[in-house]
């Protein structure tokens, strides 16, 4: 699953990766992090957090220019 | 030739990507400046851009995240969590490279001939954690520090400010406080300490860029530490390949983000901004992109990820 270096390192190259960075480096990590993102986005979308951010941006935010 | 081109390209892509962010043209020519309030508003951009900016198209994903927590309804926002982690899947901290205005400005500013400033090593590692706690704060401060409470009969609504945009955000006073209060009389009768707070402050940030590179990004930008956590399993990478480094350390020298290179090329604090890549003399630094395949690491191509 994670990534093997694939050739001899020279001087004060890095050392092989531990669990964690296996786990970092590895294909099922990206999967996983769409898969989360995916689901994070639908439930923001079904709870109507779409419409507060609109609210907010189309509006002249007083305390993002100084004035709130 | 092909150095300069990639340089170029980056210059390029900026500069569209921040007018493509703030292409709202009546915006800017409204008297008094007005902003974008159409339904492109309802998606977040992937920099830092204010949603105040006359020119703005989008949603500022910082300011969209305080706004949703700091409101009655939720605590926090799976929404631009979601679409943010989407950003840094995708791409990662290239938004900071090559996307996000403000990182732009302060690429800018650095231009201008003067002696540079190269913060000492400790004081540098240490400064760098400092927006990771802004991002935690940016997360938690709407939730815990309210600032209005509503009773009704019915229930009780807490409120509270988007902390981050109201003392800290630079990109706010630039891109919106400065060409909003200039435009209006109203506005500017209201003007007080925080506006000269944050005029202050963007002041310093911008005077400092010019001799630190990017020092908003690297030091204070929650955005940017959200991206970095993605450096490792984005689909864009950087990688080094053992084979044809010859270890003359010429990338870490050039890197304005002080990356270690050779010991790991994909930290959170590499913005892809390619100049290791460009300056190596065996071409051993390279950009992929894709999902990972098995048997492959960082210092080694993967078999079937497109090159550039």
């Amino acid at each position: 699953m994670a990534g093997n270096h694939n050739s001899a390192s020279p001087a004060g190259a890095p050392r092989a990766p531990g669990l964690l960075g296996r786990l970092q480096t590895s294909r099922w990590t990206q999967v996983l992090v769409l898969i989360a993102a995916a689901a994070f986005l639908t439930l923001g979308i079904t709870r109507g957090e779409v419409l507060e951010v609109f609210k907010k941006a189309v509006k002249i935010c007083l305390e993002c220019i100084g004035l709130g | 030739m092909k150095k300069t081109k990639i340089k170029d390209r980056r210059w390029m892509i900026q500069t569209l990507s921040a007018l493509a962010t703030n292409a709202y043209i009546p915006g800017f020519l409204s008297k008094p400046l007005s902003i974008y309030t159409g339904q492109l508003k309802n998606a977040c951009v992937p920099g830092l851009n204010c949603y105040s900016c006359p020119g703005a198209v989008g949603a500022c994903p910082i300011g969209g995240l305080q706004a949703v927590a700091g409101g009655y309804k939720h605590d926090f926002s799976f929404y631009v969590i979601g679409t943010m982690m989407v950003f840094g899947l995708f791409l990662g901290r290239v938004i900071c490279g090559f996307l996000c205005l403000f990182g732009f400005i302060q690429d800018l500013l650095y231009k201008i001939p003067t002696p540079k400033i190269k913060v000492p090593h400790k004081a540098d590692r240490v400064l760098r954690y400092l927006k990771y706690l802004i991002l935690i704060l940016v997360i938690l401060l709407p939730v815990v520090l309210i600032t209005r409470t509503i009773q009704t009969p019915a229930a009780t609504f807490k409120l509270s400010d988007p902390y981050f945009c109201k003392w800290l955000c630079p990109a706010g006073t630039l891109e919106g406080g400065i060409p909003l209060v200039s435009s209006d009389q109203h506005l500017q009768q209201t003007v007080g300490f925080l506006f000269y707070w944050k005029l202050s402050l963007l002041g310093i940030i911008l005077l400092a860029s010019v001799f630190i590179h990017r020092p908003f990004c690297k030091y204070l930008c929650p955005l940017g530490a959200f991206y970095g956590l993605f450096s490792k399993v984005s689909l864009w990478r950087m990688v080094l390949d053992q084979d044809k480094c010859i270890n003359c350390g010429k990338c870490e020298r050039a890197c304005p983000m002080n990356v270690a290179v050779r010991k790991d090329i994909n930290v959170p604090e590499c913005i892809r901004c390619g100049r290791c890549k460009k300056v190596c003399p065996t071409s051993a630094i390279r950009t992929v992109y894709g999902f990972r395949e098995r048997s492959v690491s960082d210092t080694g191509l993967p078999k079937s990820a497109s090159t550039s």
